[in-house]
């Protein structure tokens, strides 16, 4: 354990020192903003606000955003800079590095997440909703729990590109955005390929949400199961850390 | 008997079409080897190759008995590398550095922070320990770059351009060092493209050129062959005329050029004379600078591979 909790708390500072965590921190905060704006220009319930058109926002744009800003730089950094190799040349497995990596920023991405549910929720709360603050608190939470499970999936995704492919970035938007939250989003069989329709399942049978009244955000036809959704997304992120570990093992330290 | 610190059977690398290392079969036992080559001439690819993190087009590669395939790792307790590349670990200090690079190893807290001290302690980097490597000079980030090969004590040193960037001290402190472990019984491979680093610690050497082995023995031969080429000095400094006299009565210099009145070229067959009596006129004051070619092991390779060396 101690290769695996000293590359966690190695990777983890690498991530949160420093102003790093602003443009994620940032980011996070873009649905309280809105919210904020829609607020002043109209007569409407900030918990009906938040809950139809912020959440699936945040879920749509926020996650895979904040997930490619913390998670895609952990190895893919090190691989151009050739830093890597310092690990690697270490006795231990690699598998124990990458698990320690990924450990690290995902506890760094948590208060992001954290941020971005605490900031509606406060405006919300301060702007005089008609819910009570135990159905804030019950939206809010629900909401954090599955950023927290999403981020493992999506960020898991995020390492494999950075160790896998030289073009991360672009490939990181291909994938979380293209494939996950577009392919998602909209109707038809192809979106219980996507990640993101188990997310939505999620919102749905946690925190009510019941898909967004704009044409952006297409209500789901069938819901999954909420066992089955949290198998999903979790079987991906181990999956997506075997394969980075594979990747690991053939790609050249140069 | 004891497995061979290195042992290479046709090993051979492409990076796509280019030819990183072309079928290097090697053998080393214990000792201070220097892998000599320019830039491009493999000592990289081969040092990725021996720690694991390239694999090999072709052939194989055994370190200290072991062959190095995908996966492998406990062997690397034995292997001390310090690689070409600068540290980019650049908001750690250097204490921190190594601290992580020992747990990775499997230590706990404290045995990480003894050994780090002590590796810090070995090069002379002790008093910096709480230096963030962003604030060090290159050359302190080399010493801790070969503090955390040192790191477990290893069996075999694999030291990339070590000398790069340091000055005289931190120098002859990297190889003493190098020579101390190999007093220890152990193996340091010493990559260099620098004849004369490589010459003050070892007299045994493989010689690359384009990914391929042109030499592998002795030092002392080759430069017994150097020194019969013509090799060439400037001096700089006053009263030259008469220092250009004594050096042809006594057949130092087989030819000379007066540049200007300050400024002389020396053509010499018998550079290490030639060098004796420079120090002497530099002693009493009469030399300001000199210079010589240092193309030594150019040289070397025109001598092996005849005028296509370059």
């Amino acid at each position: 354990m101690n290769a695996i909790t000293a590359v966690a708390r190695f990777s983890f500072w690498r991530r949160a020192s420093g102003m790093k965590l602003l443009g994620p921190g940032v980011i996070a905060l873009l649905p309280c903003l809105m919210m904020a704006i829609v607020l002043i220009e109209e007569p409407i319930d900030p918990f009906e606000l938040y809950r139809s058109y912020m959440v699936p926002a945040t879920l749509y744009f926020v996650l895979p955003l904040v997930c490619m800003f913390i998670m895609l730089p952990v190895l893919s950094e090190l691989y151009e800079k050739g830093s890597v190799g310092y690990l690697y040349t270490r006795p231990a497995p690699r598998w124990k590095m990458l698990v320690g990596m990924f450990l690290g920023a995902y506890t760094a991405m948590l208060p992001v997440f954290l941020a971005c549910v605490l900031g509606p929720l406060l405006l919300g709360v301060l702007s005089g909703s008609d819910a009570s603050m135990s159905e804030w608190l019950s939206l809010s939470m629900g909401i954090f729990a599955i950023l927290a499970i999403a981020g493992l999936a999506y960020g898991s995704i995020c390492v494999f590109i950075g160790v896998r492919t030289k073009r991360p970035i672009i490939w990181s938007f291909v994938v979380l955005l293209g494939l996950g939250s577009t392919m998602g989003s909209l109707p038809g069989a192809g979106q219980e390929f996507s990640l993101h329709y188990y997310l939505i399942s999620l919102a749905y049978k946690w925190c009510g949400v019941t898909g967004s009244k704009t044409d952006l955000f297409s209500p789901l036809e069938t819901i999954a199961s909420v066992p089955e959704s949290l198998f999903i997304l979790l079987a991906t992120s181990v999956a997506m850390m075997a394969f980075t570990a594979l990747a690991a093992r053939q790609r050249d330290v140069l | 008997m004891s497995a061979p610190a290195l042992k290479c059977e046709n090993l051979s690398r492409w990076y796509g079409e280019v030819q990183g290392l072309a079928g290097l079969t090697v053998t080393i036992e214990k000792g201070i080897i220097g892998l000599l080559g320019p830039n491009g001439s493999g000592k990289s690819t081969l040092m990725r190759l021996l720690t694991g993190q390239i694999h090999a087009s072709r052939g194989w590669v055994e370190v200290l008995g072991q062959r190095i395939v995908p996966g492998t790792y406990e062997i690397f307790r034995r292997v001390g590398y310090a690689p070409g590349e600068d540290v980019h670990f650049e908001s750690e200090r250097a204490i921190d550095f190594l601290k992580l690079m020992a747990r990775i190893g499997g230590d706990g807290a404290t045995q990480a922070q003894d050994r780090a001290e002590k590796a810090l302690h070995t090069v002379g980097m002790g008093s910096k320990a709480g230096v963030r490597l962003d604030a060090m000079s290159k050359g302190m980030r080399q010493r801790v770059k070969i503090a955390q090969a040192l790191l477990f004590d290893p069996d075999l040193l694999l030291l990339d351009e070590p000398l790069n960037g340091i000055d005289p001290i931190s120098r002859r402190g990297t190889l003493d060092l190098v020579r101390k472990m190999a007093e220890e019984d152990k193996t340091v491979i010493l990559a260099s493209h620098v004849l004369h680093e490589v010459e003050g610690v070892t007299d045994h050497m493989l010689l690359l050129h384009h990914g391929r082995l042109l030499a592998e023995g002795r030092l002392s031969a080759i430069r017994e062959l150097i020194n019969q080429k013509p090799r060439r000095a400037t001096v700089r400094g006053t009263d030259l005329s008469k220092l250009a006299a004594g050096l042809l009565a006594d057949n130092i210099v087989s030819g000379l050029e007066f540049v200007d009145d300050g400024c002389i070229h020396l053509d010499t067959r018998k550079l290490p004379e030639l060098l004796q009596r420079l120090q002497v006129a530099g002693a009493e004051g009469s030399i300001h600078t000199l210079e010589t070619d240092d193309q030594e092991l150019e040289m070397i390779y025109e001598m092996l591979v005849g005028g296509s060396a370059r």
